[in-house]
């Protein structure tokens, strides 16, 4: 077990380094120079090679990585933006709440929903509510979820008027420059969010799981416990859930792992200022401290989740945690 | 070792690990008998069926259908038009507007944006570009997963290890921020290229960058089609025969692959088309004024409040497309996996 | 009364290639302490029966006939009431002991499972009584295991494993499905040897499954011939070994390994199995019998008994001078092979 968790941190560390390597040779070789365009309006050459000098993009690729390796290592900073030098460390701060809130409301949501239709489904194939429901899950996988977003603020947000169309609102209580705040706020301008957020992979979730469960009951095992006389549901709790949720929970930790590095469009639709949004300014911007900052954060997210499933998985599963 | 299984980045989850597809009569050669029976199980499919023609049909008419329509109409998709627009929003469907220089047209479905560009012909136009990008990045990501996969199936131990840890770490990748990022900047870059004029402005760019995130899951797939296929005796007949790998690859493994990849291709279409709309919904997909459903859905939002219809039509648009590659997906898989081991 | 009394059993799937006649008009007794043997060959719905007797079969399923328990229809029995009977009074061991236990449970676990699940045994009680059972089925240094989980055991452990939570609570019938495949010459031996104190201590039923005759020749009371779903053959085990009637058992003994002067040589009954989804008309055996007559192929042989043998079935045409010089002659090539 050690030695497995010992291995998996070592990979997760080269993935680690990869990743980082990999975005700062992109935008490297990206043909932009942010020099000229932190320098402002119609710059003189000599301008844009002091702003250059200051922002360190004069220097070749690979001092430029391994400065930003020893910054984030030693001094635990991600570096300051090119567009407005604010710390990239506190926009990602002040962005993370606001994608931790939709994504972890939003998985809920969809775990809420995909765990019973799932189940039920698995248990009574070719019945109604199983019908309705796989049907219900094609069209939450072909929908597009920015379309999704927009009929929900439609027919909620704009002809029903129960939920606000945008913006966010700070859980603990209204911060500056913003006119809500606090648990009610924040909770009724998340509700379309959540519920957009959740559509595709709650459809995603009810098919896995339905599968799963589907499969768990032909097992040989699941025979046994019925002919030791197991009720149906000591047989659903005991024997089937639990073999067919390992890879169910292999999948969520990978699925919020990922949103949490920018649930990006619907924060866009929503105007949610999450991750994502400030992703995408700064690719817009093409400010390369704020792309690797989120990209990195994006990174250890789902590597750490990777790493916290992996051990989780092998904790619940003799067969790794023996092995 | 928990495992990751992602196709694109736009779409979680996705069918967990493979098994062996189906082997027609299991000998070196898929057997003819198993195509019939794929066909005559398709056949009985009615939403497969029906998916397929919807298919052919929007083909059709996004490649036939858009020029003709806009020779009926007398203006083109990018075309402003005067009277397409009214007190600031767009006008509903079916609206005989003026047309500007004294002349009248009809705006069958209403017009698109602030611009009174007709919708009813960007859609049209729209969807021969979701095709196009959506097909030809499938094409390019099954074949580089293809490729990738029966290499890694087929030499295990070292190349194995190799392409299966590459995976992983392309995984690591907050994908959908990066294809994002490529298309602003690298996809920005190639958005002229058109291949001699064969593809319009964008199409080229938006295919290599979509293409490149469609490869994992397939190649994950066949590699375990081949993993399981490699200790078949019929490949090692072959070995014996003295085939080299390559041509055991390409005709005593590929034969047997030709149903997982024509399945999870349709499967990846519908994907990819969910993905051209996000990336041009985000304003790094087709460049403006060309019309595509993602750029559609994006001017929506200004006005979706006062002219819902601007965003009911991409939206059905791009969910009716999706769900018939979906279904028509599904139809396949039952066809030529009647065993459900997929 | 016998303790069990299947009438008539058939069992029927219905799955996309259409429908599969698993088990096709099945009738047999067992009586209190006896054996009864079933053999035949790979599909011919050997398990099937036995899982449909317990209720225990998957997918859609059309069960007709009857299968009666110490008098109660155990077919039509509502499955809550099932429960009480299943791993109590009658209690079975699977053909595959990989894939039977529960992976991510420990085998004490499991084990306590059978045990609580029909008394009020703490949970130190339950743990005895398991533990008692590896040892009976003689899982070295037991003690140690109760915590290990499946995979941590070999394909023959997992078999006494599973033996040991079918015996657990001293079952009144116990249905062995092949319960001795995984296992060594001595083990098998321990594990009959443990069936036989079973039937002796508490006069349990037992069907076993095997397709080893040998053991069957030894232990069996009884056999049931299967081929095809249909019985071919049934009765007292010496009537069915000693005056064979069906030429379908003549190749299942003639398929027995023979100690011949260079070695051992197998005379397998030539072709395979039929499919049950459209099993061949007449007699289901005539493709590959080497006695097949014109009327083989289309008429049906009914089960009948063998004259002056009111237990011993068959279904075949054959003359009866016929069936009983050929049995004859298999007898005694069967007792040169052993003298
Ligand atoms: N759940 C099921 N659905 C459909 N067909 C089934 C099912 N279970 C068994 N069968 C079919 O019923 C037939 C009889 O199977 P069964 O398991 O009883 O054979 P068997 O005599 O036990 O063979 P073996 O000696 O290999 O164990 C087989 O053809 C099998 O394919
Ligand atoms: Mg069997």
């Amino acid at each position: 077990m050690i030695r497995y968790i010992f291995r998996r941190l070592l990979w997760a560390i080269v993935l680690f380094l990869a990743v980082t390597i990999v975005t700062y040779v992109i935008f490297y070789l990206i043909p932009v120079d942010p020099a000229r365009l932190a320098a402002g309006r119609n710059p003189t050459p000599q301008e844009v090679k002091n702003v250059a000098h200051y922002l360190g993009t004069d220097k070749p690729v690979y001092y430029q990585y391994g400065l930003f390796l020893k910054r984030l290592v030693i001094d635990h900073s991600l570096g300051y933006s090119f567009a407005n030098r604010q710390s990239v460390n506190s926009a990602i701060f002040a962005a993370a709440p606001v994608t931790i809130s939709l994504v972890l409301g939003g998985a809920i949501l969809w775990m809420f929903i995909a765990l019973p239709v799932g189940i039920y489904s698995a248990l009574h194939p070719r019945s109604r509510l199983d019908r309705v429901a796989m049907a219900s899950v094609l069209v939450g996988i072909s929908a597009h979820p920015v379309w999704i977003g927009l009929m929900l603020s439609y027919i909620f947000g704009f002809r029903l008027e129960l939920f606000p169309i945008q913006g966010y609102c700070n859980l603990k209580g209204s911060i500056a420059g913003q006119s809500c705040g606090g648990p009610i706020d924040w909770l009724y301008h998340m509700v379309l969010p959540w519920l957009t957020f959740a559509v595709l992979y709650a459809a995603f979730y009810v098919r896995m799981i339905r599968t799963n469960v589907m499969e768990t009951l032909n097992e040989d095992y699941v025979r046994t416990a019925r002919a030791k006389g197991a009720s149906e549901i000591r047989v659903m709790v005991q024997h089937v859930i639990r073999n067919a949720m390992l890879p169910v929970v292999t999948m969520l930790g990978m699925d919020i792992a990922i949103a949490l590095g920018g649930a990006v469009l619907t924060e866009t639709v929503f105007g949610l200022p999450g991750l994502g949004k400030l992703a995408i300014t700064g690719i817009s911007t093409f400010d390369l401290p704020i792309i690797v900052g989120t990209v990195v954060f994006a990174s250890v997210m789902v590597i750490s989740f990777n790493l916290l499933v992996d051990i989780l998985y092998a904790w619940v599963d003799p067969r790794i945690r023996l092995a | 070792m928990a495992t990751q299984q992602r196709s694109t980045p736009l779409v979680p989850g996705a069918a967990a690990g493979a098994a062996d597809f189906a082997e027609g009569g299991g000998g070196g050669v898929v057997a003819r008998g198993y195509w019939e029976q794929a066909w005559r199980r398709f056949k009985r499919d009615r939403l497969a069926i029906v998916s397929g023609v919807f298919v052919v049909f929007l083909g059709l008419a996004a490649f036939i259908g858009a020029p003709l329509a806009q020779h009926w109409l007398g203006h083109g998709p990018n075309d402003l038009i005067k009277g397409g627009v009214d007190n600031f929003v767009p006008v509903g469907p079916w609206s005989h507007v003026d047309a500007g220089q004294g002349h009248r047209t009809l705006l069958v479905l209403g017009s698109s944006d602030l611009l009174g560009r007709d919708e009813f012909l960007r859609l049209l136009y729209g969807a021969r570009v979701s095709l196009e990008v959506a097909i030809l990045a499938t094409i390019l990501g099954v074949s580089m997963g293809v490729a990738l996969g029966t290499i890694a199936g087929f030499y295990g131990g070292f190349v194995d290890t190799i392409v299966s840890r590459l995976t992983e770490i392309v995984m690591a990748f907050p994908l959908l921020l990066f294809a994002i990022a490529l298309a602003a900047t690298v996809g920005d870059r190639l958005n002229s290229y058109t291949m001699f004029g064969i593809f319009q402005h964008g199409i080229v760019s938006l295919t290599l960058v979509i293409g490149l995130f469609s490869w994992f899951y397939p190649a994950r797939i066949v590699r375990a089609q081949v993993l399981s296929l490699r200790e078949k005796e019929f490949v090692e007949a072959a070995r014996m025969v003295g085939n080299s790998n390559l041509r055991i690859m390409r005709s005593h493994l590929l034969p047997h692959l030709v149903g997982v990849i024509i399945v999870y291709s349709t499967l990846t279409v519908a994907t990819n088309i969910l993905f051209e709309a996000a990336l041009s919904y985000l304003g790094v997909g087709l460049p403006l004024p060309d019309a595509s459903w993602g750029n559609l859905l994006s001017e929506a939002v200004q006005f979706y409040t006062l002219q819902p219809w601007v965003m009911l039509f991409p939206g059905l648009a791009i969910l009716f497309t999706t769900l018939a590659f979906n279904l028509l997906g599904d139809g396949l898989r039952d066809a030529l996996d009647p065993r459900g081991s997929l | 009364m016998a303790l069990l009394e299947v009438r008539d059993l058939t069992t029927h799937f219905s799955t996309d290639d259409g429908v599969v006649r698993a088990v096709d008009g099945v009738s047999f007794e067992v009586e209190k302490g006896k054996t009864l043997a079933i053999v035949g060959e790979s599909g011919s719905g050997k398990s099937v029966t036995c899982l449909t007797i317990m209720g225990l079969n998957t997918g859609k399923v059309q069960t007709s006939g009857e299968a009666l328990f110490d008098g109660t229809d155990l077919i039509l029995l509502p499955k809550r009431e099932l429960r009480e009977y299943r791993g109590k009074r009658i209690s079975m061991i699977f053909q595959d002991p990989m894939t039977s236990l529960n992976p991510v449970h420990s085998i004490g676990r499991q084990l306590r499972e059978a045990v609580t699940l029909h008394e009020g045994a703490t949970k130190a009680q339950a743990n005895s009584r398991a533990l008692e059972m590896l040892r009976a089925v003689r899982i070295p240094r037991a003690e140690t295991r109760l915590d290990d989980y499946p995979h941590q055991f070999s394909g023959g452990m997992r078999q006494r494993v599973m033996i040991a939570m079918a015996l657990i609570n001293n079952p009144d019938l116990l249905i062995a499905d092949e319960p001795t495949t995984a296992l060594d010459v001595t083990t098998q031996a321990q594990i009959l040897r443990l069936m036989n104190e079973l039937q002796r201590d508490f006069g349990s039923a037992i069907i076993l499954i095997t397709h080893d005759l040998g053991v069957v020749a030894e232990t069996a009371d009884d056999v049931l011939v299967m081929y095809a779903a249909k019985p071919a053959e049934q009765g007292a085990c010496d009537d069915v070994f000693y005056r064979p009637h069906h030429p379908y058992t003549w190749g299942l003994m003639r398929s027995l390994p023979h100690l011949t002067a260079v070695g051992a040589e197998l005379n397998p009954i030539p072709g395979t199995p039929p499919s049950l989804l459209n099993p061949p008309s007449g007699c289901r055996f005539h493709v590959r019998c080497p006695y097949a007559m014109e009327i083989c192929r289309t008429v049906e042989p009914p089960l009948e008994p063998a004259p002056g043998d009111s237990h011993h079935l068959a279904a075949c045409h054959l003359e009866e001078a016929v069936k009983q010089r050929e049995a004859e002659q298999i007898v005694s090539e069967m007792m040169a092979d052993t003298a």
